[in-house]
């Protein structure tokens, strides 16, 4: 149990960061459309003060805005495998996948169409967070499936 | 007589305290209360005086006194988020012809958008007639934040129309092709001037004065010189001396945050982007801008006056050859003040904030 908790958890911190990765990207590439000189050191500094930002400084902690669907999402999931027996990485993939996706479509529907999390405002965003997801609940399945092999 | 060295330093600091501190005392009266969010005063005289409600009103203080009837005819406006019946401003022949100007937000028909409108309008009695739209924002937008919304009229009766960038749509706000964070000038007829800087430009609609802007929540215009006041996200707040066809930097060069803590743009300045001549880290949540000019508080003539909501207070900026060379804070015993104006006879008017809202007018003691 403590070790499902721990991966859960790590796994958020894995799609945390990801989700940064990818808001961060998407507005330094917007950035570099518009000429501003964007090079290595920037994207580096400009990352790492992302993921303090977007969870230390702001109004709402990304961590905790993806930790709550995220761990909802591949705890049903690891409990419906147990119970129907299913040994695979495939469920905890769309489960991570479908996580982000509710995510995106919840806060603007919670927040009259605000979108917080700028990354996502495009629907290439939505579809860069939604595979961050999946990769998390890949990340998940994978450490689930690796414990029960070990356990057997 | 020989003085020690902590004494010396002591009276200095004394004198320089009085040098530095706001000496002008001044009272509060309450003209009208309990209203419903106010957001934008317009002056006819120091009597009379105009302003909206977000909730969808206009109303009349007449002869001193609130009228307790709303304005008759007014548009239906989509009240939402920070959206609703939001700037107001008088014809500048406004004696004569008793025009007025209205913007706010409205519901697209038969869809679920919305966009900022301006309205223009006679003022009879306490009802609105020949109400006509002489300007529409493009494109709509899916949000209900961050529309502007403030007007003021240039020395040559033009309009400038201010419009935010609807939070969703920031980097809109740079390119020319949609009104979302720019500045629009048209004619009080809602035709458009010959010599606005874009109008040859088939790639930009002609009405764009300004852009780069988040939501420009002051505009002002003394002696030909346009100030525009802008909301920032988290700090990042900003003057601007408004020229035509400038680019005022927004999102890619600001002095703030995102609200969700991330980086929104790594540069304060770039080539081609104008500076601020005054910004704010932290936000002070500017909402109304005024430039006093009047004589019953004569050491604040020349000012420009800020109104701002957190916390709750007014700034007042030493102005001189357009670079704000001091900061008062003042008027901070009272709430989140919405919006600051001045009486023709001098006496400031602050509109504070929320439901409950009330209009306060300052005077000396």
């Amino acid at each position: 149990m403590v070790k499902t908790f721990f991966d859960l958890l790590l796994t958020a911190i894995v799609v945390t960061i990801l989700v940064v990765v990818v808001s961060t990207s998407s507005n330094l590439l917007w950035l570099n459309s518009m000429n501003m000189p964007i090079d290595f050191s920037l994207v580096t500094s400009t990352f790492l003060k992302d993921v303090v930002g977007m969870n230390f400084n702001s109004q709402i902690p990304l961590y905790l805005l993806i930790s709550i669907p995220l761990i909802l999402f591949l705890f049903s999931t690891k409990l419906i495998s147990k119970r129907f027996l299913l040994n695979r990485v495939f469920p905890y993939v769309l489960a991570g996948g479908l996580s982000m996706l509710f995510l995106m479509i919840l806060l603007p529907f919670a927040l009259d169409n605000l979108e917080p999390i700028s990354g996502s405002r495009t629907n290439i965003g939505k579809l860069c967070m939604t595979i961050c997801g999946c990769l998390g609940g890949y990340l998940y399945g994978f450490r689930q499936i690796r414990k029960d092999d070990n356990e057997i | 007589m020989r003085y020690s060295q902590p004494t010396l330093i002591l009276v200095i600091s004394i004198i320089s305290l009085f040098l530095r501190s706001e000496e002008v005392n001044y009272n509060y009266t309450i003209i009208a209360e309990g209203l419903d969010r106010p957001w934008s005063l317009a002056v006819i005289d120091d009597e009379n005086i105009i302003f909206t409600e977000l909730s969808g009103n206009l109303r009349q203080i007449k002869d001193g006194k609130l009228l307790s009837a709303p304005v008759a005819g007014t548009p239906e406006v989509l009240f939402k988020g920070q959206g609703g019946m939001s700037g107001v401003v008088l014809d500048p022949n406004f004696q004569n012809n008793k025009v007025l100007y209205l913007a706010f937000s409205a519901r697209d028909v038969g869809v679920r958008t919305n966009t900022l409108k301006v309205v223009r309008a006679v003022l009879s009695n306490n009802e609105l007639r020949d109400v006509s739209e002489i300007f529409s924002a493009f494109p709509s937008r899916n949000t209900a934040l961050h529309y502007g919304a403030k007007m003021v009229f240039m020395d040559d009766g033009t309009l400038l129309i201010t419009n935010g960038d609807g939070f969703n749509y920031r980097e809109k706000a740079q390119s020319l092709d949609n009104h979302f964070g720019k500045i629009v000038r048209i004619n009080s007829d809602g035709s458009l001037p010959a010599d606005n800087p874009f109008s040859d430009d088939p790639n930009a609609l002609p009405e764009i004065w300004s852009y780069g802007h988040r939501n420009p929540q002051g505009i002002i215009n003394y002696k030909g010189e346009i100030y525009g006041l802008e909301h920032g996200p988290m700090g990042g707040d900003e003057i601007n001396v408004i020229k035509p066809g400038n680019n005022y930097g927004w999102p890619a060069i600001t002095y703030g945050k995102d609200y969700n803590g991330s980086i929104i743009s790594p540069f304060t300045e770039m080539k081609g982007m104008e500076q601020p001549i005054k910004y704010w880290v932290p936000s002070i949540a500017p909402s109304g801008m005024m430039l006093y000019d009047k004589d019953l508080f004569p050491e604040w003539k020349g000012s420009i006056f800020v109104s701002s909501m957190k916390p709750g207070s007014v700034r007042r900026l030493e102005l001189k050859e357009n670079k704000i060379t001091q900061e008062h804070i003042i008027f901070d015993d009272l709430s989140r003040i919405r919006d600051i104006a001045f009486l023709p006879n001098g006496s400031i008017l602050l509109a504070t904030d929320g439901s409950g809202g009330e209009i306060i007018s300052v005077q000396p003691n």
